[in-house]
């Protein structure tokens, strides 16, 4: 029986390793979209890529279950890991398990940097359009309320009175 | 497997194209507001891919170029329209300012002053011994010539005023072809010749400006090299030839009292006639409007000068002259009268001389020929003068300035003329009412002002005679002017209602261009102009893109950490 569990377990590795490549895939283009200001391909890839977040988290599970699944079958004591169960499994899981492995690890480490330029990117794009932003708002303009509820003083008049309210 | 430098190289990339695209958005903001600023747009360059193992990840995009976005073709029809926008305006403008100056419909116009110096020879042909009759054609001719020198001086003030704009624009294009040389140099190094797929924008932008402002002086045309210098040139001569400047300059003559400045190039004195623009407003508004309107000022004052001695001249007053001088000077004592260099044409006739005794009243007339067939011997100041001094009781000579010079032999007689059918009194200035020859010289003869009796109303000597004065009044109706066709009044009248029309007309012409003009600019401002509204809402769709964006980023890094270690 635990092959059962084992064998789940290097199709479950194979199937979160094309998740991860998908994922890198969606966030390099949404990369691309971010520097070429294509706003609605960035929310499409965005969204896709948040699929793609939950499915691998979905698949996070399943391997966290099939993980002490196997290692009860397979009577692993201690840490559990894809290197313990291969070597409690034996071959020929052994060699399938090291190669899902290293497979996803590459793809994990991919999938990070690509991550870490979007996370660079998108704070220097956000830091440029608030810029931008300030630059065609009124520069020193005070909010109408602030968060205690104090309204802003009225801004110093600069030109002379046509009406008199007085009158 | 992806290496740090290249997953280094591709967010150094990614951040740096990014920033370009950023800053280029907050670059066309910050210019809204700028009219020579063009809309710049950011060209992607898809990059190499860095591995292709399963997926082409990390790819990316480099910024290939910053582009301008510009209607050459847009911009070249702005800079023809402002072109002719400038010269018509000035044209116009220069209109609008003569019809001021003429003052139409007011008591000190022109047509006023002719109507009262014609009153008072009407006056004057009914009461011909009245002194104040005579006093008062006097005046009015005074009166009359103040006008006509008054209106030539605003002329000529206007033209004069025209030529300094002429050296001003002169100045200011050569100032602007030498800005735009100096920045086809820095445009040529910053795009490294022509090598650089970057275009230096800023420096284009701002050559472009110097163009469209030159264009407002002088209609040019541009070409550009393959090294992205600016070609500038004017009919077929260039302004500005890559680095090197073709500076102009001008040349002073004067026209009727007037400076006018020819504008030739500096290089080889070639005289530049430019097609539109400013300076050609200026120059054709100097030459051809207010020339052409000085002369026709000064053929009005002219005919009405000549016309009016040549009746005064063959006419006699209370009294004759004593002595007598003409107020025109010969050129040449020997030559024909009608090469003399007189002011007005001589023709072949003849006119009596009337020697009278104011003892007696005997009179003796005397005719004398002028010869102005063009065969033999043609009528000579030297000749007339020789035929005088033969007539007895007169002598005549010629003054130090060549004018004739007519005295009686004793004090007891008098010389008076008559019958000129050949107008040479007139054109010598003997026996005149007016003296001068166009607008801005015209002045009652100080002869006839200081001695009323010499005002000459008849054509004999007999008590009441008023034919002469008749017979110049009769001019008011004559026609006398543009080939026999127009009255002096009509010729006016045209000459006012001319340029009200052509006001008018250039009024028209200068909204219709100003409309096409504004439509160009507004056509170039929805090609090339900043859209603040637009702008505003592209960055609020990008914050609220990237804020979408870096939504997963924390959960996919932990998952990483956490799927590295499995």
């Amino acid at each position: 029986m635990h092959k059962n569990a084992v064998g789940k377990l290097t199709v479950l590795l194979v199937e979160e390793r094309e998740t991860l490549d998908a994922l890198a895939e969606k966030a390099s283009e949404k990369q691309r979209a971010v520097v070429e200001l294509r706003t609605a391909d960035v929310e499409r890839y965005s969204a896709e890529e948040g699929s793609l977040t939950r499915k691998l988290s979905a698949l996070e599970e399943t391997r966290v279950a099939l993980f002490h699944e196997s290692a009860d079958r397979l009577g692993i004591e201690g840490e559990v890991n894809v290197e313990s169960i291969a070597i409690a499994a034996g071959e020929p899981y052994a060699t399938s398990l090291r190669e899902a492995k290293t497979r996803i690890a590459v793809a994990a480490a991919r999938l990070k940097k690509i991550n870490e330029i979007n996370r660079a990117l998108l704070a220097q794009s956000l830091g440029h359009v608030h810029g931008i932003l300030g630059l065609i708002s009124r520069g020193g303009e005070e909010p109408t309320y602030r968060a205690e509820g104090v309204g802003k003083k009225a801004p110093t008049r600069t030109v002379s009175l046509v009406i008199d309210r007085r009158v | 497997m992806v290496s740090l430098f290249g997953s280094l190289n591709v967010g150094e990339q990614a951040l740096r194209a990014s920033s370009v695209a950023l800053q280029t958005v907050g670059q066309n903001i910050a210019n809204a507001s700028n009219e020579t600023f063009h809309r710049q747009r950011v060209f992607m360059d898809a990059l190499p891919a860095l591995d292709k193992v399963t997926y082409q990840l990390g790819s990316g995009v480099d910024v290939e170029r910053v582009e301008r976005v510009v209607d050459m073709a847009l911009e070249n029809l702005i800079r023809e329209a402002k072109s002719e926008l400038g010269s018509l305006e000035v044209m116009r403008d220069t209109l609008t300012r003569l019809e001021t100056v003429l003052n139409e419909f007011t008591d000190s116009d022109l047509s006023t002053s002719m109507a009262d110096f014609w009153e008072a020879v009407d006056d004057f042909s009914n009461n011909v011994e009245s002194s104040s009759a005579r006093r008062s054609v006097i005046l009015a001719a005074e009166s009359l010539s103040q006008s006509f020198a008054y209106f030539s001086g605003r002329i000529l003030e206007a033209r004069s005023e025209a030529n300094d704009y002429v050296k001003q624009a002169v100045g200011d294009i050569n100032r602007i072809a030498r800005e735009i040389a100096d920045l086809n140099k820095q445009v040529s190094l910053a795009e490294d010749g022509g090598l650089q797929p970057q275009e230096a924008n800023d420096l284009r932008d701002r050559r472009d400006a110097l163009v469209e402002e030159l264009s407002k002086l002088i209609r040019v045309k541009t070409t550009e090299s393959s090294t992205g210098m600016l070609q500038v040139y004017t009919g077929s001569e260039f302004l500005v030839f890559d680095t090197n400047v073709y500076d102009l300059t001008t040349v002073d003559s004067t026209d009727d009292g007037v400076v006018v400045s020819k504008v030739v190039f500096e290089k080889n004195g070639m005289e530049l006639k430019p097609q539109g623009g400013e300076l050609k407003g200026y120059i054709d508004a100097r030459d051809t409007l207010l020339g052409g309107y000085s002369d026709s000022l000064d053929e009005l004052a002219g005919t009405m000068i000549y016309e009016v001695n040549r009746i005064h001249s063959s006419g006699r007053g209370i009294e004759g002259y004593a002595e007598i001088a003409g107020t025109y000077s010969v050129s040449d004592v020997t030559a024909a009268l009608n090469a003399a260099g007189l002011p007005f044409d001589v023709e072949n006739g003849s006119f009596t001389v009337n020697v009278r005794n104011v003892n007696t009243g005997h009179e003796e007339g005397t005719p004398v020929k002028v010869d102005m067939t063009g065969t033999g011997s043609n009528t000579t100041l030297a000749a007339l003068v020789a035929s005088l001094d033969g007539i007895d009781g007169i002598s005549a000579n010629i003054t130090g300035d060549n004018r004739i010079h007519i005295q009686t032999d004793d004090s007891g007689t008098e010389v008076t003329f008559s019958n000129d059918t050949s107008g040479v009194l007139a054109a010598l200035g003997v026996a005149s009412f007016f003296t001068g020859s166009g607008a801005s010289d015209m002045a009652v003869s100080s002869v006839v002002e200081n001695n009323l009796n010499l005002l000459a109303g008849a054509k004999s000597p007999s008590a009441g005679d008023n034919s002469n004065a008749l017979e110049w009044l009769s001019l008011r109706d004559s026609k006398v002017l543009s080939n026999d066709t127009e009255t002096m009044d009509d010729y006016y009248t045209g000459l006012v209602g001319t340029i009200a029309t052509e006001s008018a007309s250039y009024q028209d012409r200068v909204d219709n261009q100003t409309v096409l003009t504004d439509q160009m600019v507004n056509e170039r401002q929805a090609i090339s102009g900043v859209n603040l509204d637009e702008e505003a809402l592209n960055l609020v769709q990008y914050q609220q893109a990237f804020q979408a964006a870096a939504r997963f980023l924390s959960v996919i890094s932990e998952m990483m950490d956490v799927m590295m270690s499995i």
